[in-house]
């Protein structure tokens, strides 16, 4: 059952489309499995599920106790698709003219599930190629833009579609890859 | 005490953390950032509450380590930082006045009340993401958060 809200937007020089709350259906137990939903009255409804994905990250044939491999400092360097951006370069994105939808992930170094949320971004980025720009920003860098988007649990992603009358979309928490998929393919 | 007045001047210290002043803005609020490697010590006391908290609660790491891992970390950094080891899976308005507060610190409200805990650190067993494990070695961390 989703649920939709509509926040007014936060008081600040950002430029953005009204936000929605995007709330996944309960917990079933199928193929991909979710765990618990939470819900939060704070400032702004949000849900945290986790599930579970396949990454294409098994290099080692030693047996390891780790799904994927550890996370890299260097995963700012050229080859990774999602890049990590300041907040005027966000906001210059936000504001120009785009054909593709844009997916912003606001993380912090030492945030576990933000890892993995990193991880599923780079697979997306891997499938959709130039029909989506994922970027990220590091909440801990950008204190004041996260502070006025209202950045609140981590992950917290942003689908903002190119079509300026479309509201925007934010999810707090680690999402299973095929709501991302579902967000962007139905939403934007 | 010159290695100190170094590392407070530079964003390379190991094991210090380093703060920032405001940009600007009327608010005179010490802003403080992660930046560098939590120390040691508050890793290994963080280790070991999250092992002792999780028999305690009956709850289990991920099954990848490496969240595990990173999650003590951030509170370890937290703790160096702010001398609470606030919830590094969120982002707040004000650290120091949320540690002070005490919701967030870790274990959180949301942890002792109903055993969620949305860092992935204390999974309950119906979790999907949970493993059958209530221990994790300085190894381990070490190892999973070598290139961070």
């Amino acid at each position: 059952m989703a649920l939709l809200q509509i926040h007014s937007p936060p008081p600040s020089t950002t430029i953005l489309p009204p936000i929605l709350s995007f709330h996944s259906p309960p917990p079933l137990h199928s193929s991909i499995p979710y765990s618990n939903l939470k819900y939060h009255q704070q400032n702004s409804l949000h849900f945290t599920s986790s599930t579970t994905k396949n990454t294409p990250f098994s290099l080692s044939t030693l047996p390891r106790k780790l799904l994927c491999q550890p996370p890299r400092g260097k995963y700012v360097r050229e080859d990774y698709l999602v890049k990590k951006l300041s907040a005027e370069e966000v906001q210059e994105l936000v504001k120009g003219e785009r054909s593709v939808p844009l997916i912003i992930d606001f993380y912090a170094t030492w945030c576990g599930p933000c890892i993995l949320m990193a991880q599923e971004l780079e697979m997306l980025a891997v499938e959709y190629e130039n029909n989506a720009l994922i970027v990220k920003v590091d909440t801990d860098d950008e204190y004041e833009f996260s502070r006025d988007m209202q950045v609140r649990g981590l992950p917290t992603l942003f689908f903002i579609s190119p079509d300026p009358s479309k509201d925007a979309i934010r999810t707090e928490g680690l999402i299973p890859i095929q709501m991302m998929r579902d967000i962007i393919d139905n939403e934007m | 005490m010159t290695l100190q007045a170094q590392a407070s001047s530079s964003s390379f210290a190991v094991g210090i953390p380093s703060f920032t002043s405001p940009l600007g803005g009327s608010r005179h609020r010490l802003v403080v950032r992660a930046k560098v490697e939590p120390s040691d010590k508050s890793v290994e006391i963080m280790r070991k509450f999250s092992e002792q908290y999780a028999r305690k609660s009956g709850t289990y790491f991920c099954v990848d380590k490496g969240v595990t891992s990173v999650v003590i970390k951030g509170l370890a950094d937290h703790k160096d930082s702010l001398g609470a080891p606030l919830c590094p899976c969120r982002h707040y308005d004000d650290k120091p006045a949320e540690a002070g507060q005490g919701f967030w610190n870790c274990p959180c409200v949301p942890m002792r009340e109903r055993k969620e805990c949305h860092c992935m650190l204390f999974l309950t067993p119906d979790n999907d993401f949970a493993g059958k494990e209530q221990t994790i070695s300085l190894e381990e961390i070490r190892e999973s958060t070598a290139n961070m």
